[in-house]
Protein backbone atom coordinates (compact mmCIF):
# COMPACT_ATOMS: atom_id res chain seq x y z
CA UNK A 1 0.00 0.00 0.00
CA UNK A 2 2.65 2.14 0.95
CA UNK A 3 4.67 1.30 -1.94
CA UNK A 4 1.59 2.35 -4.53
CA UNK A 5 1.47 5.67 -2.53
CA UNK A 6 5.02 6.64 -3.64
CA UNK A 7 4.09 5.27 -6.87
CA UNK A 8 1.83 7.56 -7.01
CA UNK A 9 3.43 10.81 -5.62
CA UNK A 10 6.54 9.68 -7.87
CA UNK A 11 3.88 9.77 -10.90
CA UNK A 12 2.16 13.17 -9.59
CA UNK A 13 5.87 15.34 -9.02
CA UNK A 14 7.15 13.82 -12.41
CA UNK A 15 4.03 14.92 -14.50
CA UNK A 16 3.82 18.32 -12.64
CA UNK A 17 8.05 18.55 -13.29
CA UNK A 18 7.39 18.00 -16.53
CA UNK A 19 4.59 20.71 -16.98
CA UNK A 20 7.21 23.28 -15.37
CA UNK A 21 9.94 22.17 -17.73
CA UNK A 22 7.87 22.58 -20.64
CA UNK A 23 6.01 25.99 -19.39
CA UNK A 24 10.10 27.04 -18.63
CA UNK A 25 10.86 26.34 -22.46
CA UNK A 26 8.24 28.38 -23.06
CA UNK A 27 8.84 31.10 -21.11
CA UNK A 28 12.75 30.97 -22.01
CA UNK A 29 11.40 31.44 -25.81
CA UNK A 30 9.32 34.06 -25.65
CA UNK A 31 11.09 36.23 -23.63
CA UNK A 32 14.15 35.60 -25.57
CA UNK A 33 12.30 37.25 -28.52
CA UNK A 34 11.52 40.20 -26.19
CA UNK A 35 14.69 41.39 -24.77
CA UNK A 36 15.07 45.30 -23.18
CA UNK A 37 17.86 46.42 -25.42
CA UNK A 38 20.97 47.49 -23.12
CA UNK A 39 20.57 51.27 -22.37
CA UNK A 40 21.58 53.84 -19.77
CA UNK A 41 18.09 54.55 -18.64
CA UNK A 42 19.67 54.50 -15.02
CA UNK A 43 22.35 56.30 -15.30
CA UNK A 44 21.72 58.83 -12.74
CA UNK A 45 22.86 62.35 -12.45
CA UNK A 46 26.49 63.10 -10.64
CA UNK A 47 25.22 65.61 -8.35
CA UNK A 48 22.62 63.41 -7.22
CA UNK A 49 24.51 60.03 -6.37
CA UNK A 50 28.05 61.13 -5.43
CA UNK A 51 26.70 61.46 -1.67
CA UNK A 52 25.30 58.42 -1.79
CA UNK A 53 28.38 56.34 -2.85
CA UNK A 54 29.61 56.99 0.48
CA UNK A 55 33.58 57.05 -1.13
CA UNK A 56 32.88 54.39 -3.49
CA UNK A 57 33.44 56.51 -6.31
CA UNK A 58 36.59 54.90 -8.27
CA UNK A 59 34.51 51.28 -7.82
CA UNK A 60 31.09 52.87 -9.19
CA UNK A 61 33.18 54.67 -11.88
CA UNK A 62 34.91 51.43 -13.17
CA UNK A 63 30.85 50.11 -13.16
CA UNK A 64 29.95 52.82 -15.52
CA UNK A 65 33.03 52.67 -17.68
CA UNK A 66 32.26 48.98 -18.13
CA UNK A 67 28.79 49.99 -18.83
CA UNK A 68 30.17 52.54 -21.29
CA UNK A 69 32.45 50.25 -23.16
CA UNK A 70 29.70 47.56 -23.50
CA UNK A 71 27.17 50.02 -24.85
CA UNK A 72 29.88 51.68 -27.07
CA UNK A 73 30.65 47.76 -28.36
CA UNK A 74 27.14 47.21 -29.07
CA UNK A 75 25.78 50.23 -31.06
CA UNK A 76 29.85 50.01 -33.14
CA UNK A 77 28.38 46.71 -34.55
CA UNK A 78 24.86 48.03 -34.73
CA UNK A 79 23.19 50.85 -35.51
CA UNK A 80 26.44 52.87 -34.90
CA UNK A 81 24.23 55.88 -32.78
CA UNK A 82 25.21 56.99 -29.45
CA UNK A 83 23.11 59.59 -28.11
CA UNK A 84 24.02 59.20 -24.08
CA UNK A 85 27.76 57.96 -24.80
CA UNK A 86 28.81 61.96 -24.38
CA UNK A 87 26.72 61.99 -20.90
CA UNK A 88 28.53 58.77 -19.88
CA UNK A 89 32.10 59.53 -20.32
CA UNK A 90 31.26 62.75 -18.66
CA UNK A 91 29.67 61.46 -15.90
CA UNK A 92 32.44 58.68 -15.32
CA UNK A 93 35.37 61.55 -15.44
CA UNK A 94 33.09 63.49 -12.91
CA UNK A 95 32.62 60.87 -10.38
CA UNK A 96 35.89 59.49 -10.68
CA UNK A 97 38.38 63.03 -12.02
CA UNK A 98 41.61 60.65 -12.50
CA UNK A 99 40.17 58.32 -14.71
CA UNK A 100 43.16 58.27 -17.79
CA UNK A 101 40.89 56.11 -20.44
CA UNK A 102 37.98 57.68 -20.26
CA UNK A 103 39.76 61.10 -21.00
CA UNK A 104 41.64 59.40 -23.59
CA UNK A 105 38.27 58.15 -25.09
CA UNK A 106 36.78 61.39 -24.83
CA UNK A 107 39.64 62.80 -27.13
CA UNK A 108 40.18 60.21 -30.05
CA UNK A 109 36.65 58.98 -30.02
CA UNK A 110 33.78 61.29 -28.71
CA UNK A 111 34.79 64.01 -31.70
CA UNK A 112 34.38 61.96 -34.80
CA UNK A 113 31.76 59.36 -33.43
CA UNK A 114 29.29 61.92 -31.86
CA UNK A 115 30.17 64.79 -33.86
CA UNK A 116 30.88 66.96 -31.14
CA UNK A 117 34.43 68.30 -30.85
CA UNK A 118 32.83 70.46 -28.07
CA UNK A 119 32.07 68.12 -25.69
CA UNK A 120 35.28 66.35 -26.27
CA UNK A 121 37.04 69.59 -25.26
CA UNK A 122 35.10 69.98 -22.27
CA UNK A 123 35.84 66.80 -21.02
CA UNK A 124 39.10 67.21 -21.82
CA UNK A 125 39.95 70.68 -20.24
CA UNK A 126 38.64 69.16 -16.85
CA UNK A 127 41.09 65.99 -17.27
CA UNK A 128 44.52 68.13 -17.34
CA UNK A 129 43.15 70.14 -14.03
CA UNK A 130 43.44 66.60 -12.09
CA UNK A 131 46.44 64.69 -11.24
CA UNK A 132 46.87 61.88 -14.17
CA UNK A 133 50.43 60.71 -14.92
CA UNK A 134 49.63 61.00 -18.79
CA UNK A 135 48.56 64.68 -18.35
CA UNK A 136 50.69 65.63 -21.79
CA UNK A 137 48.60 63.25 -23.89
CA UNK A 138 45.38 65.18 -22.75
CA UNK A 139 47.14 68.83 -23.85
CA UNK A 140 47.96 66.69 -27.08
CA UNK A 141 44.11 65.86 -28.19
CA UNK A 142 43.05 68.88 -26.85
CA UNK A 143 45.62 70.50 -29.47
CA UNK A 144 44.52 68.52 -32.08
CA UNK A 145 41.13 69.16 -31.38
CA UNK A 146 41.72 73.42 -31.90
CA UNK A 147 43.32 71.91 -34.72
CA UNK A 148 41.29 70.14 -36.43
CA UNK A 149 37.71 70.55 -35.30
CA UNK A 150 38.05 74.24 -34.72
CA UNK A 151 41.31 75.28 -36.83
CA UNK A 152 42.31 77.72 -34.19
CA UNK A 153 46.12 77.31 -34.37
CA UNK A 154 47.81 79.34 -32.06
CA UNK A 155 45.54 78.02 -29.33
CA UNK A 156 46.03 74.46 -30.70
CA UNK A 157 50.23 75.29 -30.39
CA UNK A 158 49.42 76.34 -26.71
CA UNK A 159 48.16 73.45 -26.33
CA UNK A 160 50.97 71.29 -27.07
CA UNK A 161 53.39 73.45 -26.00
CA UNK A 162 51.63 72.90 -22.13
CA UNK A 163 52.21 69.32 -23.80
CA UNK A 164 55.74 69.39 -24.12
CA UNK A 165 56.32 70.70 -20.52
CA UNK A 166 53.98 68.18 -18.30
CA UNK A 167 56.16 65.09 -17.33
CA UNK A 168 56.91 62.02 -19.23
CA UNK A 169 56.15 63.81 -22.37
CA UNK A 170 58.10 62.68 -25.17
CA UNK A 171 59.25 66.33 -25.22
CA UNK A 172 61.45 66.89 -28.46
CA UNK A 173 59.31 65.25 -31.03
CA UNK A 174 55.81 67.87 -29.36
CA UNK A 175 58.19 70.76 -29.20
CA UNK A 176 58.79 70.38 -32.82
CA UNK A 177 55.35 70.11 -33.09
CA UNK A 178 54.47 72.98 -30.86
CA UNK A 179 56.95 74.89 -33.19
CA UNK A 180 55.22 73.88 -36.46
CA UNK A 181 51.77 75.32 -35.32
CA UNK A 182 52.97 78.63 -33.83
CA UNK A 183 54.55 79.51 -37.00
CA UNK A 184 51.71 78.07 -39.33
CA UNK A 185 49.71 80.48 -36.66
CA UNK A 186 51.84 83.35 -37.61
CA UNK A 187 54.22 83.39 -34.42
CA UNK A 188 57.77 82.24 -36.09
CA UNK A 189 59.14 83.84 -32.71
CA UNK A 190 57.33 81.39 -30.08
CA UNK A 191 57.70 78.96 -32.86
CA UNK A 192 61.97 79.12 -32.51
CA UNK A 193 61.85 79.21 -28.74
CA UNK A 194 60.09 75.11 -29.02
CA UNK A 195 62.98 74.27 -31.60
CA UNK A 196 65.20 75.40 -29.11
CA UNK A 197 63.57 73.57 -26.90
CA UNK A 198 63.14 70.89 -28.83
CA UNK A 199 67.04 70.79 -29.28
CA UNK A 200 67.70 71.14 -25.40
CA UNK A 201 65.58 68.20 -24.56
CA UNK A 202 67.13 65.61 -27.47
CA UNK A 203 70.31 63.65 -26.62
CA UNK A 204 70.07 62.28 -30.27
CA UNK A 205 72.18 63.74 -32.75
CA UNK A 206 70.45 63.34 -35.74
CA UNK A 207 67.31 64.49 -34.30
CA UNK A 208 69.58 67.55 -32.71
CA UNK A 209 70.95 67.97 -36.71
CA UNK A 210 67.45 68.03 -38.20
CA UNK A 211 66.22 70.71 -35.85
CA UNK A 212 68.73 72.60 -36.26
CA UNK A 213 68.40 72.59 -40.06
CA UNK A 214 64.23 74.02 -39.06
CA UNK A 215 65.79 76.68 -37.06
CA UNK A 216 68.39 77.71 -39.71
CA UNK A 217 64.90 77.94 -42.15
CA UNK B 1 -13.02 21.44 2.16
CA UNK B 2 -14.44 23.01 5.15
CA UNK B 3 -11.66 22.07 7.33
CA UNK B 4 -9.41 23.97 4.55
CA UNK B 5 -11.28 27.04 5.05
CA UNK B 6 -11.58 27.11 9.03
CA UNK B 7 -7.55 26.59 8.58
CA UNK B 8 -6.68 29.05 5.97
CA UNK B 9 -9.33 31.60 7.52
CA UNK B 10 -7.66 31.15 11.16
CA UNK B 11 -4.12 31.32 9.33
CA UNK B 12 -5.25 34.73 7.73
CA UNK B 13 -6.76 36.27 11.27
CA UNK B 14 -3.64 35.00 12.66
CA UNK B 15 -0.71 36.25 10.00
CA UNK B 16 -2.74 39.62 9.71
CA UNK B 17 -2.01 40.40 13.49
CA UNK B 18 1.47 40.03 12.67
CA UNK B 19 3.80 43.20 13.18
CA UNK B 20 6.28 42.08 11.25
CA UNK B 21 3.71 42.36 8.18
CA UNK B 22 2.92 46.03 9.34
CA UNK B 23 6.70 46.81 9.50
CA UNK B 24 7.46 45.37 6.21
CA UNK B 25 4.24 47.31 4.40
CA UNK B 26 5.28 50.27 6.38
CA UNK B 27 8.85 50.34 4.47
CA UNK B 28 7.53 49.11 1.49
CA UNK B 29 4.63 52.30 1.43
CA UNK B 30 7.71 54.31 2.21
CA UNK B 31 10.12 53.10 -0.06
CA UNK B 32 7.53 53.87 -3.06
CA UNK B 33 6.77 56.62 -1.95
CA UNK B 34 10.89 57.52 -1.39
CA UNK B 35 10.89 56.40 -5.43
CA UNK B 36 9.69 60.06 -6.44
CA UNK B 37 13.19 61.05 -5.21
CA UNK B 38 15.21 58.31 -6.60
CA UNK B 39 13.59 58.48 -9.86
CA UNK B 40 14.93 61.97 -9.84
CA UNK B 41 18.08 60.67 -9.78
CA UNK B 42 17.88 59.62 -13.43
CA UNK B 43 18.91 61.44 -16.05
CA UNK B 44 16.83 59.90 -19.03
CA UNK B 45 13.43 58.47 -18.01
CA UNK B 46 11.91 59.56 -14.18
CA UNK B 47 8.68 57.51 -14.52
CA UNK B 48 10.56 54.30 -16.03
CA UNK B 49 12.93 54.51 -13.00
CA UNK B 50 10.36 54.84 -10.27
CA UNK B 51 8.16 52.01 -11.82
CA UNK B 52 10.39 49.63 -11.98
CA UNK B 53 12.13 50.67 -8.22
CA UNK B 54 8.72 50.45 -7.28
CA UNK B 55 8.53 46.78 -8.33
CA UNK B 56 11.41 45.96 -7.34
CA UNK B 57 10.28 47.15 -3.82
CA UNK B 58 7.22 45.18 -3.79
CA UNK B 59 9.33 42.38 -5.02
CA UNK B 60 11.53 42.22 -2.02
CA UNK B 61 8.72 42.58 0.27
CA UNK B 62 7.23 39.78 -0.96
CA UNK B 63 10.07 37.60 -0.36
CA UNK B 64 10.40 39.42 3.35
CA UNK B 65 7.23 38.20 4.64
CA UNK B 66 7.41 35.23 2.73
CA UNK B 67 10.15 34.35 4.28
CA UNK B 68 9.55 35.76 7.94
CA UNK B 69 6.21 34.75 8.44
CA UNK B 70 5.81 31.92 6.18
CA UNK B 71 8.29 29.89 7.54
CA UNK B 72 6.95 30.78 11.09
CA UNK B 73 3.62 29.52 10.10
CA UNK B 74 4.44 25.56 10.78
CA UNK B 75 7.60 26.09 13.16
CA UNK B 76 5.43 28.20 15.92
CA UNK B 77 2.89 25.80 15.25
CA UNK B 78 5.38 22.78 16.06
CA UNK B 79 7.36 25.19 18.91
CA UNK B 80 4.30 26.40 20.86
CA UNK B 81 2.51 22.85 20.46
CA UNK B 82 -0.74 24.82 19.20
CA UNK B 83 -0.16 21.84 16.49
CA UNK B 84 -1.39 19.03 18.47
CA UNK B 85 -5.03 21.02 18.90
CA UNK B 86 -5.75 20.44 15.17
CA UNK B 87 -3.62 17.33 14.02
CA UNK B 88 -5.64 15.39 17.13
CA UNK B 89 -9.11 16.11 15.68
CA UNK B 90 -9.91 13.95 12.14
CA UNK B 91 -7.81 16.82 9.83
CA UNK B 92 -5.64 15.16 7.18
CA UNK B 93 -2.12 16.71 7.66
CA UNK B 94 -2.36 18.07 3.80
CA UNK B 95 -5.11 20.33 4.67
CA UNK B 96 -2.90 22.07 7.54
CA UNK B 97 -0.24 22.49 5.50
CA UNK B 98 -2.89 23.92 2.04
CA UNK B 99 -4.79 25.79 4.95
CA UNK B 100 -1.83 27.40 6.34
CA UNK B 101 -0.37 28.15 2.74
CA UNK B 102 -3.87 29.86 1.26
CA UNK B 103 -4.36 31.63 4.85
CA UNK B 104 -1.21 33.63 4.10
CA UNK B 105 -1.52 34.06 0.81
CA UNK B 106 -5.01 35.50 1.01
CA UNK B 107 -3.07 38.14 3.86
CA UNK B 108 -0.36 38.72 1.29
CA UNK B 109 -3.25 39.45 -1.60
CA UNK B 110 -4.46 41.94 0.67
CA UNK B 111 -1.00 43.61 1.60
CA UNK B 112 -0.36 43.89 -1.79
CA UNK B 113 -3.39 45.29 -2.84
CA UNK B 114 -2.53 48.00 -0.40
CA UNK B 115 1.33 48.49 -2.20
CA UNK B 116 -0.42 48.72 -5.59
CA UNK B 117 -2.89 51.26 -4.77
CA UNK B 118 0.20 53.38 -3.45
CA UNK B 119 2.58 52.39 -6.16
CA UNK B 120 -0.41 53.55 -8.81
CA UNK B 121 -0.83 56.88 -7.28
CA UNK B 122 3.09 57.09 -7.22
CA UNK B 123 3.36 56.40 -10.66
CA UNK B 124 -0.46 58.65 -11.86
CA UNK B 125 1.35 61.91 -9.30
CA UNK B 126 4.62 61.54 -11.34
CA UNK B 127 3.19 61.79 -14.92
CA UNK B 128 2.67 58.19 -16.20
CA UNK B 129 0.27 55.90 -17.22
CA UNK B 130 -0.60 53.06 -15.63
CA UNK B 131 -1.45 50.29 -18.33
CA UNK B 132 -2.11 46.95 -18.32
CA UNK B 133 1.55 46.11 -18.81
CA UNK B 134 1.80 47.46 -15.03
CA UNK B 135 -0.96 45.39 -14.01
CA UNK B 136 0.36 42.36 -15.29
CA UNK B 137 4.04 42.84 -13.62
CA UNK B 138 2.22 43.19 -10.46
CA UNK B 139 -0.03 40.04 -10.94
CA UNK B 140 3.32 38.18 -11.54
CA UNK B 141 4.83 39.71 -8.20
CA UNK B 142 1.96 37.14 -6.65
CA UNK B 143 2.63 34.89 -8.64
CA UNK B 144 6.50 34.77 -7.53
CA UNK B 145 5.33 35.58 -3.98
CA UNK B 146 3.10 32.36 -4.04
CA UNK B 147 6.01 30.33 -4.90
CA UNK B 148 8.01 31.51 -2.21
CA UNK B 149 5.41 31.17 0.10
CA UNK B 150 5.30 27.64 -1.08
CA UNK B 151 8.87 27.27 -1.08
CA UNK B 152 9.26 28.43 2.66
CA UNK B 153 6.35 26.42 3.89
CA UNK B 154 8.27 23.22 2.14
CA UNK B 155 11.53 24.13 3.80
CA UNK B 156 9.57 25.00 7.31
CA UNK B 157 8.60 21.19 7.04
CA UNK B 158 12.06 20.22 6.30
CA UNK B 159 14.29 22.27 9.30
CA UNK B 160 14.26 24.37 11.86
CA UNK B 161 12.67 28.10 10.98
CA UNK B 162 16.10 29.57 10.92
CA UNK B 163 17.74 27.20 8.80
CA UNK B 164 14.39 27.41 6.43
CA UNK B 165 14.76 31.01 6.40
CA UNK B 166 18.21 30.86 5.00
CA UNK B 167 17.19 28.48 2.71
CA UNK B 168 14.14 30.29 1.30
CA UNK B 169 16.96 33.47 0.91
CA UNK B 170 19.20 31.61 -1.22
CA UNK B 171 16.14 29.80 -3.21
CA UNK B 172 14.92 33.26 -3.75
CA UNK B 173 18.88 34.37 -5.21
CA UNK B 174 19.03 31.04 -6.79
CA UNK B 175 15.84 31.69 -8.70
CA UNK B 176 16.87 35.31 -9.87
CA UNK B 177 20.36 33.54 -11.05
CA UNK B 178 18.63 31.15 -12.74
CA UNK B 179 18.01 33.19 -15.48
CA UNK B 180 21.95 33.77 -16.16
CA UNK B 181 22.48 30.49 -16.31
CA UNK B 182 20.24 29.76 -19.46
CA UNK B 183 22.67 32.40 -21.21
CA UNK B 184 26.04 30.84 -19.69
CA UNK B 185 24.50 27.43 -21.28
CA UNK B 186 24.14 29.02 -24.84
CA UNK B 187 27.98 30.09 -24.15
CA UNK B 188 29.44 27.13 -23.16
CA UNK B 189 31.13 24.72 -25.71
CA UNK B 190 31.08 21.27 -25.04
CA UNK B 191 28.22 18.27 -23.85
CA UNK B 192 28.88 17.58 -20.11
CA UNK B 193 28.94 20.73 -18.68
CA UNK B 194 26.11 22.38 -20.79
CA UNK B 195 23.66 19.47 -19.39
CA UNK B 196 24.78 20.07 -15.90
CA UNK B 197 23.66 23.74 -16.09
CA UNK B 198 20.89 22.32 -18.24
CA UNK B 199 19.51 19.94 -15.15
CA UNK B 200 19.95 22.98 -12.65
CA UNK B 201 18.45 24.80 -15.18
CA UNK B 202 15.41 23.34 -15.45
CA UNK B 203 15.07 21.90 -11.26
CA UNK B 204 15.65 25.14 -9.91
CA UNK B 205 12.76 27.63 -10.66
CA UNK B 206 13.68 30.56 -12.95
CA UNK B 207 11.90 33.03 -10.96
CA UNK B 208 13.14 35.70 -13.71
CA UNK B 209 9.93 34.79 -15.54
CA UNK B 210 8.37 36.36 -13.21
CA UNK B 211 10.33 40.04 -13.32
CA UNK B 212 8.57 41.90 -16.57
CA UNK B 213 10.13 45.24 -15.55
CA UNK B 214 12.43 45.61 -18.29
CA UNK B 215 9.86 45.00 -20.75
CA UNK B 216 7.57 47.68 -18.80
CA UNK B 217 10.66 50.25 -18.73
CA UNK B 218 11.21 50.15 -22.47
CA UNK B 219 7.99 49.51 -23.26
CA UNK B 220 8.27 46.12 -24.72
CA UNK B 221 4.90 44.42 -24.65
CA UNK B 222 4.97 40.62 -24.17
CA UNK B 223 2.51 38.69 -25.67
CA UNK B 224 -0.48 37.31 -23.34
CA UNK B 225 0.54 33.69 -24.09
CA UNK B 226 3.47 34.76 -22.03
CA UNK B 227 1.10 36.21 -19.24
CA UNK B 228 -0.53 32.62 -19.12
CA UNK B 229 2.65 30.32 -19.44
CA UNK B 230 4.06 32.44 -16.56
CA UNK B 231 0.86 31.85 -14.10
CA UNK B 232 0.80 28.01 -15.21
CA UNK B 233 4.60 27.81 -14.07
CA UNK B 234 3.95 29.74 -11.00
CA UNK B 235 1.17 27.82 -10.22
CA UNK B 236 2.65 24.63 -10.88
CA UNK B 237 5.90 25.07 -8.73
CA UNK B 238 3.57 26.41 -6.00
CA UNK B 239 1.60 22.97 -6.45
CA UNK B 240 4.80 21.02 -6.33
CA UNK B 241 6.17 22.45 -3.12
CA UNK B 242 2.37 22.06 -1.19
CA UNK B 243 2.41 18.80 -2.81
CA UNK B 244 6.24 18.09 -1.54
CA UNK B 245 5.10 19.86 2.05
CA UNK B 246 2.51 17.80 2.75
CA UNK B 247 4.53 14.39 2.14
CA UNK B 248 6.82 15.41 4.27
CA UNK B 249 4.56 16.68 7.23
CA UNK B 250 3.02 13.81 6.83
CA UNK B 251 5.49 12.03 7.59
CA UNK B 252 6.92 13.72 10.24
CA UNK B 253 6.69 12.49 13.87
CA UNK B 254 5.58 14.92 15.66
Amino acid sequence: MRLVKLLVLVVICSIVWILIAFSQSKLTYIKQNHVAPSSMAFVPQTDKIKPFLMGFNAAYADFLWIRTTLYFGSHVLTDQQYPWLIHMVDLVTRINPNMYPAYEFAGLMIPDICKNPAAARVILERGVTTHIEQKWKLYYYLGMIYYRYYNDREMAAKCIALAVMQKNSPGYRLAGLAAAMFNKAGKPEAGKKFLELAYSLSENPEVKEYILSKMAK
Amino acid sequence: MRQLYEIAANTFRETIRNQVLYIVLFFVVALIFLSVFIADWSVFARVQVMQDFGLATMSIAGLLLAVFIGVGLLGKEVGQKTLYNVITKPVARMFFVFGKFFGLFSTLIVTFAVMSIVFAGTVFMLGGVLDKSMLWAILLIWAEMSVMISAAVFFSTLTSPILASMYALVFYVAGHLNDLLSLKMIEQKGSFYPAVLKTIYFVLPNLEHFNIRDNIVYNIPLPSSYFAFAFAYGALYTALFLLLSSVFFDRKDL
